[in-house]
């Protein structure tokens, strides 16, 4: 028994690059990005395939928002039982990523990130999660108000909140890089 | 102020908007591994929506499973009365004790004579 869900499909097809691209910032690993983006679209097809499909960005952002803040919250616990482990890794991962080029963009078809773009990344990944989710949906993803407090599971005027002291944050540390 | 603060962070969130759609290109490998991670997810909607149609079945299939595994012990009981008995177990007893049966009818008549006895 199979039945075919184009209009899912077709969803996927659109917003699975800049789901990748959220959890890829956050994770600076593909790898994991992709299982997060997989595992948010098994998520979205099983619960709300039956859902309109004007419903599927909300949620499907929603669940991205929230698999990288438990993977987040599983990195922290990784390295609050294995921190002598994780200094190491850090500081080799540094001295690799001085010797190598970013893996990300050795390929043809990426865009080259200036320095620009790294420290807006690094500055996004420091944001608080909520700050950080409400840049990603209302800014990044377009949606509306309405849609952002609806996929965040907040009011509309927490949505402002959020939104006024994530740009605020990154505009001070982004002071001199960006406009 | 406020309006020129507003106005900044307009600026400042359109161009960061910007430059992160333009970042969302991938190489081929990663759009084949996205193919491939969409087409499990479609994968799961069939299997999922397969087990939602087969579920009322399975549910009433397993009430029914249920029901004769806890009727089977009384309906036992029902058709060999004389195993539960009391009746029965004493029936049982006499077969198995190694005590002489004359024993057991000697004490059926010496109650019969206690029975009998106020009245005499």
């Amino acid at each position: 028994m199979t039945q075919s869900h184009p209009e899912l499909d077709a969803f996927f097809a659109g917003a699975e690059r800049r789901a990748l691209r959220m959890a890829e910032i956050i994770t600076q690993d593909r790898d994991e990005a992709l299982d997060i983006v997989q595992d948010a679209m098994v998520q979205l097809a099983r619960k709300y395939a039956q859902h309109p499909p004007q419903e599927w960005p909300p949620l499907f952002y929603r669940i991205v928002e929230n698999k990288i803040r438990d993977w987040r919250r599983r990195q922290m616990v990784h390295s609050r039982i294995f921190f002598w482990r994780t200094s190491n890794v850090a500081a080799e991962a540094e001295e690799v990523s001085e010797t190598q080029p970013d893996r990300r963009a050795t390929g043809a078809d990426l865009v080259q990130r200036d320095q620009a773009m790294q420290q807006l990344e690094a500055a996004l990944r420091k944001l608080p999660n909520r700050q950080r989710e409400v840049f990603d949906l209302r800014i990044w993803q377009g949606l509306s108000v309405e849609e952002t407090a609806q996929a965040m599971g907040c009011s509309k005027g927490s949505v402002k909140t959020h939104l006024f002291r994530a740009l605020a944050t990154l505009r001070e540390g982004l002071k001199g890089v960006w406009p | 102020m406020n309006h020129e603060n507003d106005q900044d962070d307009l600026a400042f969130a359109r161009n960061a908007a910007h430059a992160l759609r333009r970042s969302e290109a991938v190489d081929n490998e990663t759009t084949a591994k996205l193919a491939i991670a969409r087409k499990r997810a479609l994968a799961a909607t069939n299997t999922y929506s397969l087990i939602r149609s087969i579920w009322p079945v399975t549910a009433v299939t397993a009430a029914a499973i249920v029901a004769v595994l806890l009727l089977q012990p009384r309906s036992n009981s029902a058709l060999n009365p004389a195993v539960s008995d009391a009746s029965g177990v004493d029936t049982l007893d006499l077969l198995t004790d190694d005590m002489n049966p004359a024993f057991y009818r000697d004490l059926e008549f010496y109650q019969w004579l206690a029975q009998r006895r106020p009245n005499a």
